[in-house]
């Protein structure tokens, strides 16, 4: 009985002693940088106009403007890593970047491995009418007529909705252009085009006052390797502040007129 | 302790059997596993364009019906081949323990239907591989292990598949694991030195695949890859020739039409031409060749892809350039269908949707295969003012 008493004692002084050894290891606050290399590497597809482009061996386009915006705003430089498509997630595991900026859907398959910001931007479809006359839902289009491109997301949206609604008219064309042309000159009643199509285009006809209303939510959004809290957490909250102030609009701005409202 | 259990079960007798029939019930309310009904009689592809083909994504698709509804409508459309993976890794899990529930699955339907099935091989299982490398990786006990379960696949479904490839785009490092000297050519030939006789022992009427080289410009060094072109003839250096009975070929448009003509430092649809011609000037003019991936992407912002429009003509273009090719047995467009949306430009190269939804493409595949009058024109003239 005496014996295990001693046993007992002595297993709870080892126990405190590992105790003060751990503890304050354990809850030391983590030394660890947002971005241990003291440089923000990000991962980009150079092959996405307007997002993502190499001319000449220079990088532009609104992920490269929003990255270059992040970096000043954490105070890191930045530096881009231009890969393939495939690759991107391949170097952001490998620890090759830290963050991929690349009009980037999130995967849901990823999500264990990868964390998502918020989104920058929507580069869904979205209904385009005209401002004096504006429609809102479907079932104002009936006997209208839509125009869009043949054979895009576009056109598979129209071909499903087509079965579920009153009959609309259905003018397929070419280009993304044309369908929007056609919405311009009174051939149309609506356009569905994605946003960065219209914002591109809407660049060419700044006065033209049309009425949107979203039919598709396409998030482009930054992706942070899972293990990286920090990371994200800078990150994220850095896109944020970008996101309020106006700065990711005026960079948008700069390549599309995207009506953010 | 025995009897005292029994002595339990006879004071509650009725409560247990209250139980079972509670437990029984309740396992009534899940769900009934849907079944799929084959098609009877068995299905023939009409068809007036047998070099029509598609590359299809089957070994993904989660359930049966998905399987049958994708090659109902690849028979509809008008394609009496696919090309479908069947992964190593998915299938022996372990050394010489097989899980064939998947390929059993996709050949059944696919007869159902009276589709032939074309097998692409490859994906190294963890445990045919060091640690810490990737699917793709191979070493020489590799190879001798890939031969066996190669042969045990032909074997159990000859007759039903008929020709094999061997491998994918041997000419990029990436699917070597990027392991050193990846694209050396000796790597591969390897290979199909270590399948060829056993497959032919396992299935004598079957057409080894080789090649199914990466379109690329990749210089020699490069630690991407290697041109294909060169590739494949450091591949008859090596002494591929007797160990293949066929050549599968990769050809992409990317953004140019299928008519631009060949050239070794472009990357075109006619590029096709050219690994022929290597085979000719090899002495293999006996030889076919089964494009085995080939198509347009029509993302509207990826800089190698085409306008929806000018995929659709561009892919019914190739097919015709492909019929005047009389080495050429298949044109397989990659790829049909995914199971579910990859969010990126891989999309693009559909011709039906994860949820099923029909592309304008397939239509216009399925007219010009089975001979249906055009629906006049497939878009309206630019809106002028």
């Amino acid at each position: 009985m005496a014996q295990s008493a001693r046993r007992l004692i002595i297993a709870g002084m080892v126990g405190i002693i590992l105790l003060a050894i751990i503890l304050p290891i354990i809850t030391q606050p983590e030394k660890t940088p947002a971005f241990p290399h003291g440089i923000i590497r990000i991962a980009t597809d150079t092959s996405y106009p307007p997002y993502s482009q190499d001319i000449g061996g220079e990088l532009i386009g609104i992920d490269i403007a929003i990255g270059e915006a992040l970096g000043q705003e954490i105070g890191l430089p930045v530096q881009f890593v231009p890969l393939g498509i495939d690759a991107l997630y391949d170097a952001l595991k490998n620890d090759r970047v830290d963050l991929i900026i690349s009009a980037l859907q999130p995967e849901d398959i990823m999500r264990s491995e990868i964390r998502y910001t918020i989104p920058y931007i929507n580069d869904g479809l979205v209904m385009v009418s005209l401002a004096n006359a504006p429609i809102d839902d479907w079932s104002q289009l009936a006997s209208g007529a839509i125009a869009y491109e043949f054979g895009a997301y576009a056109d598979e949206i129209i071909r499903a909705w087509s079965r579920r609604v009153r009959p609309f008219d259905k003018l397929p064309y070419e280009l993304p252009d044309y369908a929007l042309d056609a919405l311009r000159l009174g051939i149309a009643d609506v356009a569905l085009v994605d946003m960065t199509t219209l914002g591109l285009y809407k660049s060419d006809y700044p006065d033209w006052e049309i009425h949107l209303m979203p039919v598709t939510f396409k998030p482009y959004v930054i992706a942070v390797r899972m293990d990286r809290e920090k990371s994200f957490i800078a990150t994220n909250e850095a896109l944020d502040r970008l996101l309020d102030n106006g700065d990711i609009a005026r960079i948008i701005d700069e390549w599309m007129a995207y009506d953010w409202d | 302790m025995i009897l005292h259990t029994l002595k339990i079960v006879s004071y509650h007798w009725r409560w247990i059997i209250r139980l079972g029939i509670f437990i029984f019930l309740l396992s009534q309310l899940t769900p009934p596993r849907l079944r799929v009904m084959l098609e009877n009689p068995p299905q023939t592809v009409i068809t007036n364009k047998p070099k029509v083909c598609v590359h299809t994504d089957l070994i993904h698709e989660p359930p049966e019906s998905s399987i049958q509804m994708s090659l109902q409508l690849i028979r509809e459309m008008g394609a009496p081949t696919i090309i479908e993976f069947f992964p190593w890794a998915y299938i022996e899990r372990s050394p010489d323990v097989y899980d064939w529930n998947q390929p059993d699955l996709i050949l059944k339907h696919a007869q159902n239907q009276g589709i032939r099935v074309i097998a692409r091989m490859g994906l190294v299982p963890d445990w045919a591989r060091p640690k810490n490398t990737s699917f793709n990786y191979i070493d020489e006990d590799g190879i001798d292990d890939f031969a066996e379960f190669v042969t045990d696949f032909a074997k159990r479904y000859a007759g039903k598949i008929d020709h094999i490839i061997i491998w994918n785009e041997p000419n990029l490092a990436f699917e070597w694991g990027f392991a050193p000297n990846a694209t050396n050519p000796n790597r591969y030939v390897d290979i199909l030195k270590a399948v060829y006789q056993p497959l032919h022992n396992a299935n004598p009427n079957i057409t080894v695949l080789a090649g199914a080289l990466a379109p690329t410009l990749e210089p020699i060094g490069s630690p991407n890859g290697l041109d294909d072109l060169l590739y494949l003839q450091g591949m008859y250096d090596a002494g591929a020739k007797n160990y293949f009975d066929a050549l599968a070929i990769h050809t992409y448009g990317f953004t140019t039409p299928p008519e631009e003509s060949p050239a070794p430092r472009a990357l075109n649809f006619r590029r096709a031409e050219l690994l022929r011609d290597i085979m000719v000037a090899n002495g293999d003019e006996n030889k076919t060749a089964y494009i085995t991936e080939s198509g347009w992407n029509d993302n509207p912002r990826w800089i190698q892809a085409v306008r929806p429009s000018q995929r659709t003509i561009y892919t019914l273009s190739a097919f015709q350039i492909a019929e005047t090719w009389d080495w050429a047995e298949t044109l397989c467009l990659w790829i049909f269908r995914h199971p579910t949306p990859r969010n990126t430009h891989r999309d693009n190269f559909t011709l039906v949707t994860p949820f099923f939804q029909i592309k304008p493409i397939y239509y216009a595949i399925q007219s010009y295969a089975r001979g249906f009058d055009e629906e006049g024109q497939l878009w309206l003239n630019p809106p002028e003012g």
